[in-house]
């Protein structure tokens, strides 16, 4: 019979367990503020809630096309720099990139009317017209992460001529793969009513349904196994860094997510050629720069597939992939990531700039 | 928040040890099978009691609300202990103990569905996917809707009636009348949504106690693979991962089909309509005092956002024509006569570069 415990040696697990939770009870009262975003910075544009961040690495960049990072709207940025041996920012820097990166902000009840054209013909274009002047370049290079990617992805086809080059990290094309959990959930919502009700969504919302999309792991193994290694201070201050960011959920201004969930989660309108944002029909044809698509595995919010249907989607003739076995965080926080995803990164687009 | 001291630890830690001891003692007493001088034990009981006594020393925010899922995730664990500490103190051999075991999970999963469908659901026994549920109620509450968190435990079920929601149905279908008649409509309207969000909150919770019947099932065929592989569980913790994983993978499954989109978008829209239905209560209240209502602020908020676009347009337009301004002062022949002095000649070579910070009135900052 493959149960074979007994009941001391349970018990002994009992107390065990206990006792590092009181060990770490003691590590978390002294665990002090967690810092998030380690490289330095300067806020170069401000627009309403937006701040356009340039970051400064420890050598001059040597391609002289900057990089502009648009990051998703749901949780914040500092993902990408969330600590010192865990930033995907300074890796693009070492590189030799020049890092600039949207920082969106906390969207208030004032933004509720906010359209994915203002974030996109507005706010974004702005910002790249903002790098544009400073560097005297006519084009800049994107890299767009996950919701993020989706933008980068229609703002190169409404204005390609902005473009030099783009990398789309962990997007979605393709929303409706089958494997796609959160667009299944999602068919069902009456969007219209949703937002109609609530306004800005409430980050608070979003994280109950993306803990939902694995929640026995999310929201109960991954807390077990803290407890293993709590009475470690520094592993526990990098877990609760961890838990920090997880729960920094911005609210979501309600037009604009009103108009992504249905046209292109409900609607699938990106992969159609439909999507419409301002005077703009967004069809994936006028891609023609080159493009990096940077995708994980294991990613259980963009499964793969999603990403993978960029393939012949665009008109871009330079077109390639690059697959990381990890997922959707792991992308940019993992040790084996840190080594491989922004050292490719840089060599692709310092080949093409 | 009371002060943190050492003290607390210390004390707490001398209690737990007197604690642990006795019950190694206890354990010590007999092998598998000596059941005299044995209690139940009721340690996700004691976790709740310890976290009782130290979360005032707590400071609200990222680490307590951290702390406080570990708890939560502990007592579950706890919970799973008791269960398997007592099966094995039973004196069952290790096969009558795991059935056991899997049998009672089953039975309270049951138990849930059959509680459900009586419309008396009052208990929380869902086992490790309880804090998945929790979190929903998380989210009422960041929604204003905490008089709500209630539904789905018990709290809008009348226990004393078996049929509640067809005699609520009846109290609903009643005309109104009389002066009152419009508001006592609404009311009804309101109400009648409300049963809408219990029941569809019911069918929600009874689709994961189904999943939990499913989960136990699963977890039945994976030990008897690992039977067949003579492979052994040795530790409690093995014993929950393998739990969680079991409940994982069933729950994906769960989690893509139609019937789980059905009553996860019910659930959600039940939710929306009714809280639209009290704000539009709240903005009849708010009206009749001569106060803002929500759809007066809304009107604002959208103004506000023509005039942040006609902004951005003219701001464009402006630099447009600022750099046309640039490109004809450097174009225009400078008269030799009336030259302008070299600085002043250089400067829109400066301007032709456009300036950083423009769209607001903040000015850059550098931070870190």
């Amino acid at each position: 019979m493959p149960f074979q415990m007994r009941p001391d040696e349970i018990l002994n697990e009992v107390k065990t367990f206990n006792e590092k939770l009181a060990k770490g009870m003691t590590n978390l009262m002294e665990v002090g503020e967690i810092s998030t975003g380690v490289t330095p910075f300067e806020v170069v544009y401000q627009e309403d809630k937006l701040k356009l961040l340039h970051y400064q690495g420890t050598a001059e960049p040597t391609n002289k096309v900057p990089m502009l990072i648009v990051y998703a709207l749901v949780n914040r940025p500092y993902m990408t720099d969330i600590q010192e041996n865990r930033s995907t920012i300074k890796g693009l820097l070492d590189s030799g990139q020049d890092v600039y990166l949207i920082d969106w902000g906390y969207p208030d009840a004032s933004d509720r009317y906010l359209t994915l054209d203002d974030y996109l013909n507005g706010y974004l274009d702005n910002c790249v017209d903002e790098i544009r002047a400073r560097h005297g370049v006519d084009a800049v290079n994107l890299l767009g992460i996950c919701q993020g990617g989706a933008f980068s992805l229609c703002y190169s086809a409404m204005h390609p001529e902005k473009v030099r080059n783009l990398v789309t990290m962990v997007t979605p094309v393709d929303f409706q793969t089958p494997d796609n959990m959160l667009s299944h959930w999602v068919q069902n919502i009456d969007v219209d009513l949703l937002v109609d009700t609530v306004g800005n969504i409430p980050g608070e919302m979003l994280n109950w349904t993306f803990l939902n999309l694995k929640p026995y792991q999310l929201m109960g193994q991954k807390y077990l196994g803290m407890v293993d290694v709590m009475g470690d201070s520094q592993t526990l201050k990098n877990f609760m860094r961890m838990e920090k960011w997880i729960f920094d959920s911005p609210d979501q201004a309600g037009e604009a997510f009103r108009q992504f969930t249905k046209d292109f989660f409900q609607q699938n309108k990106l992969l159609k050629g439909e999507v419409q944002i301002g005077d703009y029909t967004v069809d994936l044809k006028n891609v023609t720069v080159p493009i990096l698509n940077v995708f994980a595995e294991f990613d259980h919010l963009v499964p793969p597939d999603a990403s993978r249907a960029l393939k012949g989607a665009t008109g871009s003739a330079d077109y390639t992939e690059l697959s990381f076995k990890g997922g959707h965080i792991g992308i940019y926080v993992s040790g084996k990531a840190q080594k491989t995803i922004p050292p490719a990164i840089g060599e692709w687009l310092s080949a093409r700039s | 928040m009371a002060a943190w001291s050492e003290d607390v630890m210390k004390n707490w830690s001398d209690a737990q040890k007197r604690y642990w001891d006795a019950w190694s003692e206890l354990a010590k007493m007999g092998q598998p099978g000596t059941t005299s001088q044995f209690t139940a034990p009721a340690w996700a009981e004691g976790l709740e009691q310890w976290w009782k006594a130290v979360s005032p020393y707590t400071t609200p925010g990222a680490s307590t609300d951290a702390f406080q899922r570990m708890v939560g995730m502990g007592k579950t664990y706890m919970g799973l202990a008791e269960n398997a500490f007592t099966v094995q103190k039973s004196g069952m051999t290790g096969t009558d103990a795991m059935n056991a075991w899997m049998d009672a999970m089953e039975s309270g999963f049951r138990n849930c569905c059959a509680q459900l469908d009586a419309g008396k659901y009052t208990a929380h026994g869902f086992g490790v996917g309880q804090a998945a549920l929790d979190s929903w109620q998380r989210v009422l509450q960041s929604m204003g809707m905490q008089a709500f968190q209630q539904v789905g435990a018990g709290g809008f079920h009348m226990p004393t009636s078996e049929h509640w929601q067809e005699q609520l149905s009846k109290v609903l279908a009643t005309p109104a009348v009389g002066f009152n008649r419009e508001s006592q409509e609404r009311l009804q309207d309101l109400a009648q949504l409300g049963a809408n969000y219990q029941e569809a909150t019911d069918d929600y919770l009874k689709a994961f106690a189904k999943q939990g019947i499913e989960s136990v099932r699963a977890l039945r065929d994976r030990v008897s693979k690992l039977r067949g592989e003579d492979k052994k569980i040795n530790t409690l913790r093995e014993l929950y991962d393998l739990w969680v994983d079991v409940n994982e993978e069933v729950y994906g499954k769960f989690a893509m089909t139609d019937e789980y989109q059905v009553v996860y978008g019910d659930m959600v829209n039940a939710l929306m309509a009714l809280r639209q239905g009290i704000n539009a209560e709240l903005d009849s209240v708010y009206e009749s005092a001569n106060l803002p209502t929500r759809k007066d602020l809304n009107a604002a908020f959208q103004k506000q956002q023509e005039i942040r676009r006609e902004n951005r347009s003219l701001r464009k337009q402006l630099q447009e024509l600022a750099r046309k301004v640039d490109a004809m002062s450097f174009a225009a022949p400078v008269p030799a006569a009336v030259a302008k002095p070299k600085a002043a000649v250089a400067k829109p070579q400066a301007a032709a570069k456009p300036k950083t910070t423009r769209a607001s009135s903040k000015k850059p900052s550098a931070e870190a």
